[in-house]
């Protein structure tokens, strides 16, 4: 194999487990070693980075913003397959970031931090679907359509989902969004299985 | 094929009260939380399986141990959010609130350190003995994959409900 290293190998040189051949490749290809820099540097800012939580007020001042863009724009919502397929990491991402605040920003029924999962599970504010939430469903479609907005590299690089957003944002999902959820897991999962 | 029988399992696994349903459900029957997170963890782990290149010896503690970190950092995400709400009502002004008085705050701030510090053990526990049935290169993949991984189940919950919102509207759905 003569081509640039793999994002596999790439890995397999941060582990010093590279094969002599590519080792011999990486050294003499500039690109290969700024890949490998690069993805070292990203490794090490991740394991560095400690996100701070906003302050409560910060919250507010966010959803006053983002009611005033809602009511200041006529959002254009349809988009095409193509367009959705090339920015759906991008929009992954900035929606993480509004699923945090929709987590936050949420009045969810008061549950006892002792009780953990049982107590998420048992409260209506979990049970129950959250429909006609009006708030909610127009500050996703400003996530959603910001996403198509931001670079895609970018977005990959620096608005990686906190861990458990996506776990958080499962009880945000509605009848509907949870079947279409499920559908598409089960047929990943019938994909492999298959 | 190991690889088959392996999905199998995770699926029977993790997905065992949903294993009566064919399909899947209906609008009007909203399943409980923790049986979508259940599918969620059944699809991290079949990703998990096929990315980290795990032998057929290593799946059956890998699989323990994984759910084990998925769970434990899940405890963590959840008491942790509960509690900052807790915090974000009992201080915040606009809300009329103000309702937490020193001590209580206090208290909470305790308890939200204790949490962090609790939920960080759990999960430094959780890899350790995760890396135990990992090799090297495993282990560098493992921290990987659950990056992209975050990404990735952002990117289904984002199409879930562009999907949804187009069948509301009656237009075609999203691409798969």
């Amino acid at each position: 194999m003569t081509g640039h290293l793999t994002p596999d190998e790439q890995i397999d040189s941060l582990d010093g487990t590279l094969g002599p051949d590519r080792a011999a490749h990486l050294d003499g290809c500039q690109t290969c070693r700024d890949e490998v820099a690069r993805l070292r540097e990203t490794v090490d800012t991740a394991r560095l980075v400690d996100v701070p939580d906003p302050s409560p007020l910060f919250w507010q001042h966010h959803a006053a913003r983002i009611s005033e863009l809602v009511a200041g724009e006529s959002i254009q919502r349809s988009r095409s397959a193509w367009t959705y397929a090339a920015w759906a990491g991008s929009s992954a991402a900035v929606a993480a970031a509004g699923l945090i605040f929709l987590r936050t920003a949420s009045t969810p029924e008061p549950s006892s931090l002792a009780v953990g999962l049982q107590a998420r599970d048992a409260s209506p504010a979990f049970s129950e679907p959250a429909s006609g939430d009006l708030p909610d469903e127009r500050a996703w479609s400003v996530v959603e359509d910001l996403g198509g907005e931001i670079d895609g590299a970018a977005a990959t690089a620096a608005l990686t989902p906190a861990t458990g957003a996506a776990d958080l944002a499962l009880e945000d999902l509605d009848s509907d969004e949870q079947a279409e959820l499920v559908r598409v897991l089960q047929r990943e999962l019938k994909r492999k299985t298959g | 094929m190991m690889r088959v029988g392996a999905a199998i399992l995770i699926a029977m696994t993790f997905c065992a009260p949903m294993a009566a349903q064919q399909d899947a459900p209906q609008a009007s029957e909203r399943l409980p939380p923790r049986e979508v997170q259940r599918l969620f963890d059944a699809y991290v782990l079949m990703q998990a399986q096929e990315r980290l290149g795990i032998s057929d010896a290593q799946y059956p503690q890998f699989v323990q141990r994984l759910k084990a970190l998925l769970d434990a950092r899940r405890r963590t995400v959840v008491a942790r959010t509960a509690l900052i709400q807790e915090l974000a009502r009992g201080t915040s002004e606009q809300a009329g609130g103000l309702a937490l008085d020193e001590a209580a705050i206090k208290e909470r701030l305790d308890r939200l350190r204790e949490l962090d510090d609790r939920g960080a053990a759990d999960v430094r526990q959780a890899y350790d003995a995760l890396d135990q049935v990992l090799d090297l290169r495993q282990r560098a993949r493992l921290r990987v994959f659950e990056e992209q991984m975050e990404r990735r189940k952002v990117e289904l919950l984002t199409r879930a409900r562009q999907a949804a919102r187009a069948s509301r509207n009656g237009v075609a759905k999203a691409p798969p």
